[in-house]
């Protein structure tokens, strides 16, 4: 009878953990897969919460900050592009301004890019498009331009034709606010 | 003894076990910039009845991963901050139920995140094509001791609306 018991409270605790598996883990996104997927890089260093409760707290602090620098990056960006507007306009007393918030800007993006991309797994995942997915989609296009800008930027100099390395770093900056913008304004939505 | 036996034997009798064809549970959360509903249609559900007296038994139990708000990272969320890896189901057992006319009064105990808490609603009986009761009830997070998640700095609010319905053929 002891044995009996014993069975029956190990599937009661074997099926209640197992309903709590992730879901739809084949929509985790690949990044999330190559770095916490059953054999995922964080996996085989042995890195991280060892338990999954303890990767849900940390992926909820992780998400938490990143909410937090993004919006700064985001003011960050949007102050860099005014003093970008004004250079290009021809007041060039914004050069030193421009170039050294940049470094600050730059840094506080990827920081809260990497919050956002390192966090451990959801608990849920699914197929259909929603606001946070796209988002994600978003972050792919103002990661890039992130990545492109500065050297955009530094290219304008070195260039043989001005008008079209300006233009160039100009359009991507641009591109890159506007999708971060869209992507902030993404989170907010309900669905 | 016998007499104890025939009496439970009666009161088994008379009691009727309704059988849920289809049920809906839905929370309504609220923050400032929007609202969202989650929705699971997977309650367990045992009702019996009894005619004679005008009472029954209602049990229901849901399971928190079941529950969809159309955006997965937040229903990963809601399963974060209500624990559901300790605290998988929310269950509610009644303890004291009376029909009048077209509406049922039920007394319970809702039991979430380990919590138990006393809750009283009323719901609509309609009896016209099978069975359908439909009700709703309010519930403070902070009376389960559930951290209410923030979003742009600013917590959610602390109630919560629970409407249910319950299909039976």
């Amino acid at each position: 009878m002891k044995y009996v018991t014993y069975i029956f409270i190990f599937i009661c605790f074997a099926k209640s953990q197992s309903d709590l598996d992730i879901q739809n883990i084949e929509q985790m996104p690949l990044h999330t897969k190559i770095l916490w997927g059953e054999n995922g890089f964080f996996r085989q260093l042995n890195f991280g919460p060892k338990t999954r409760k303890g990767e849900l707290k940390l992926r909820v602090k992780m998400l938490q900050n990143h909410q937090k620098l993004a919006l700064l990056s985001l003011g960050m960006l949007a102050y860099q592009s005014s003093l970008g507007y004004k250079m290009a306009e021809g007041d060039y007393s914004k050069l030193s301004s421009h170039r050294n918030f940049s470094t600050i800007t730059w840094g506080f993006y990827m920081t809260s890019a990497s919050l956002s991309y390192f966090a451990p797994p959801a608990q849920k995942y699914e197929k259909r498009v929603s606001s946070i997915k796209i988002h994600r989609w978003l972050s792919y296009i103002h990661f890039a331009g992130m990545m492109a800008v500065p050297f955009l930027g530094k290219n304008i100099a070195n260039s043989n034709n001005y008008d079209k390395a300006l233009a160039l770093h100009k359009n991507v900056a641009t591109i890159t606010l506007t999708s971060m913008s869209i992507s902030a304004l993404l989170t907010i939505l309900p669905y | 003894m016998k007499r104890l036996v025939f009496i439970l034997l009666i009161s088994v009798s008379l009691s009727q076990k309704i059988e849920i064809t289809s049920s809906e549970i839905k929370y309504l959360g609220n923050h400032f910039l929007h609202s969202w509903i989650g929705i699971s249609s997977k309650a367990k559900s045992t009702i019996t009845y009894d005619e004679t007296k005008n009472n029954g038994r209602v049990s229901i139990e849901v399971p928190l991963n079941s529950f969809d708000s159309r955006v997965s990272s937040r229903d990963s969320n809601m399963l974060f901050y209500t624990d559901a890896i300790d605290y998988p189901n929310v269950k509610f057992e009644s303890t004291e139920i009376s029909i009048i006319k077209d509406s049922i009064m039920i007394v319970g105990n809702l039991s979430f995140h380990g919590t138990i808490k006393s809750i009283s609603t009323t719901a609509s009986l309609n009896t016209s094509n099978g069975l359908e009761v439909q009700g709703s009830f309010i519930i403070k997070l902070t009376d389960f001791n559930i951290p209410r998640p923030t979003l742009m700095f600013i917590k959610i609010d602390d109630q919560i609306r629970i409407e249910y319905t319950f299909e039976s053929d």
